[in-house]
């Protein structure tokens, strides 16, 4: 007889396809597919149908040749994350351009009133002006009507121009003036302002303007509009060219949103933390309360904003009210999010503090009644629901070569990082985390300001290098692999993704080392904190340290550094922990399929 | 002979007529001006756009060639790159004049080792 272990994932559904012979089951192929729907509907028919035709394939059988599905009682939990910002920059009547323009022109610093190129020639001898130049002047053009107003005795201090022409400008002028180019909304630019262009050398950056003293030096600020501009220096430091124009009315404040407090409510008590007091005090707190009952947010602010949307999402995909969601589990991390300023002329970007939580939800037991129904009646093969996954995942991943209980296995998932412990007496205690892979793809899609979502998730999966010549790149580790025929020029000096022997551009601003350590910094956050909390809830007294073998299990443990992280941090605990085999052949997936088979024929 | 001092790191391009092909040198010459990287031009004749090009590389102690020919074809490559692999080529007709300073640009980035430009 022909069975198959069926297990509909939150984002994969894998089957395991065996034979069974003399009442022990042989395994033949297995199968995988993206879970099609929300895991625990009807909708998921069609990857279950998807993934046993692969499996079957590979078996070189037909599907009516299986005669039983085994399909997990998946677990009632959903997880979802969001992220909110704390601290929020505004620049109320543009005052700065921050940007950083690969060639600015000439040198220096400039004070003057900002004036359209044209009108230079109605200028009078001794006036301290900032040329403005848009992008349908050419380089020519503006360097001779600048010579011709510096010959009058115009006194031109610096320029602020649209194309990147900085450079050919400035090679032209009879005076060395700092010139700041590709200024792409220049019309946003306030004219008849007063205005301060500050260009450094090769190899410095500005110092003027970075400086808050700097800046009410050229401008003569009270006190209180010096400490109005500390975040316009700040966004400053590090930059060869910048502009500040001060105009009547201008300011840019960094405005603090009240981030508002995080009620949470436990079976031992309850807690409020302030979020502003960071990621840390919250998981403290949800340790305190353990285990957690609901959390609330504090109506009206971001958390506030932040948890309710996360019911509503829940409540969407189960079909109840809102005010029935009660919130399992709750992941805090710190995090800066890359945001465009409000009000910048040349798209200017700022870090600003942010939040991000992963909240667990559990739903009423989720009507996989239902989905077997369907099944049945699709497929024409007779259904069986079996066993509670958790009891299924340790049973799968005790086929990995090597182990034996008790054993705990931590399934890092997409949405959610499971634990689960099996003593001697084969007795199950699991339990269900929020924050998973895609947490770490949030986390590094606001860190590193990147919005495809396949892209975020190509640099979650795969190291970096960076073209180092047409014939070569340099590894994230320092070496230098070499090609054979010479690499896409469109790939030239970038840094790239190392995807299946491709190399995939990233966006040009981003270094090796900063998309490196926001990576493994974000995997950090998210797994191996979780590892570690998971396993403290299911270990004997709640000691971790009195688990000894560990086994990962799940998409998550294919990632290429995690499992290493997590052994890494387990080892302090004196915990043996490593990727799963399954079955010796399937790695760390297909546990809970082939603990399905398992259970129904004993092992 | 070569005297080996002679000859100034700059990216080298030969162009096949300085007069036809002012407008579009001009353009070649400015995105290079602006990277701040030095060039020398010297008028050649030759038959493949693609050849041409090499030969300038191979002639420009930075390694990077720029042939422009009369017609407006203009490529962009460097020394040990294959002849028929350019980094850049452009036909007159298709482009519009930016692209002959694109590829100026890129011909000073290749020399900076920064990303070029598309």
């Amino acid at each position: 007889m022909i069975i198959a272990g069926v297990d509909i994932g939150n984002n994969t559904t894998e089957i395991a396809l065996a034979k069974i012979e003399d009442g022990k089951p042989r395994f033949l192929a297995s199968g995988i597919s993206r879970t099609t729907g929300i895991k625990g509907t009807p909708d998921n028919v069609v990857g279950i149908r998807l993934a046993l035709e692969e499996a079957v394939k590979k078996a070189g059988l037909r599907l009516e040749e299986v005669k039983l599905l085994r399909l997990n009682e998946a677990t009632p939990v959903i997880a979802d994350v969001a992220m909110e910002a704390i601290t929020e920059t505004i620049i109320t009547e543009s005052t700065m351009i921050g940007h950083n323009p690969s060639t600015p022109g000439g040198v220096g610093l400039g004070v003057g009133i900002t004036t359209p190129i044209f009108e230079l020639p109605s200028k009078n001898p001794g006036e301290k002006v900032i040329a403005v130049v848009p992008k349908n002047v050419d380089y020519e053009d503006a360097a001779r009507i600048i010579n011709r107003a510096l010959e009058k005795g115009v006194d031109v201090q610096g320029a602020i121009v649209q194309k990147d022409d900085g450079v050919l400008i400035s090679n032209r002028l009879s005076k060395t003036i700092p010139i700041v180019d590709e200024v792409s909304l220049i019309e946003k630019v306030p004219l008849n302002m007063l205005a301060c262009v500050e260009v450094a050398e090769q190899g410095f950056s500005i110092k003027t303007l970075s400086n808050p003293y700097g800046i009410a030096s050229v401008f003569n600020l009270s006190p209180e509009e010096t400490k109005n501009v500390v975040p316009i220096a700040r966004a400053l430091i590090g930059n060869r060219s910048a502009v500040v124009i001060k105009t009547p009315a201008g300011d840019v404040q960094e405005r603090k949103i009240p981030a508002g407090s995080l009620k949470l409510k436990g079976e031992n008590g309850s807690a409020v933390v302030d979020l502003e007091e960071g990621a840390e005090k919250v998981m403290k707190a949800v340790e305190q309360v353990w285990p957690l009952v609901d959390a609330e947010g504090t109506p009206s602010t971001n958390v506030g904003g932040l948890i309710a949307r996360v019911k509503e999402t829940m409540a969407e995909l189960t079909s109840q009210n809102p005010k029935d969601i009660r919130i399992q589990d709750v992941l805090a991390v710190d995090t800066l999010v890359q945001q465009k300023v409000t009000g910048g002329i040349a798209n200017e970007f700022f870090s600003e503090d942010a939040v991000a939580i992963g909240a667990m939800v559990k739903s009423s037991k989720l009507p996989m009644e239902k989905v077997a129904e369907r099944v049945e009646k699709e497929l024409g093969i007779p259904v069986e629901i079996a066993g509670v996954e958790a009891n299924m995942a340790i049973l799968g991943a005790l086929t990995t070569p090597g182990t034996d209980v008790p054993v705990a296995v931590l399934d890092l998932g997409g949405g959610s990082t499971d634990a689960a412990l099996m003593n001697r007496k084969g007795e199950v205690l699991s339990v269900h985390l929020a924050g998973a892979g895609e947490m770490v793809n949030m986390l590094i899609a606001a860190e590193l300001g990147i919005s495809d979502r396949q892209a975020v998730e190509d640099i979650k999966r795969y190291p970096v290098a960076k073209v180092e010549s047409l014939f070569s790149i340099r590894l994230e580790d320092g070496t230098v692999r070499f090609f054979d025929k010479p690499l896409d020029p469109q790939t030239f000096a970038r840094v790239c993704l190392l995807k299946e022997g491709n190399l995939i551009p990233l966006p040009a601003g981003l270094s090796m080392e900063k998309i490196r350590e926001v990576r493994r910094s974000a995997k950090r956050k998210v797994f191996v904190t979780n590892a570690v909390r998971a396993l403290s809830k299911v270990a004997p007294s709640g000691n971790i340290r009195l688990i000894d073998f560990v086994i990962m299990v799940g998409g998550s443990a294919l990632d290429f550094e995690v499992p290493e992280m997590i052994s890494d941090t387990l080892a302090n605990y004196g915990i043996v922990a490593g990727r799963g085999n399954i079955r010796g052949t399937e790695g760390p997936r297909n546990a809970v399929a082939t603990g399905l088979v398992l259970s129904g024929w004993g092992r | 002979m070569r005297v080996f001092e002679e000859i100034k790191p700059a990216v080298k391009i030969y162009c096949e007529d300085e007069e036809l092909a002012r407008p579009f040198l001009k353009k070649v010459c400015d995105g290079l001006e602006e990277e701040g990287v030095p060039f020398e031009i010297e008028v050649r004749q030759g038959e493949d756009p693609e050849h041409m090009a090499v030969s300038a590389a191979r002639d420009s102690r930075v390694n990077i060639g720029i042939f422009l020919g009369k017609d407006g074809i203009c490529v962009l490559t460097h020394s040990k790159m294959p002849a028929n692999m350019p980094v850049m080529k452009i036909y007159p007709e298709l482009e519009a004049a930016d692209g002959y300073r694109t590829l100026g640009t890129n011909a000073a980035r290749l020399a900076k080792n920064m990303p070029l430009k598309f």
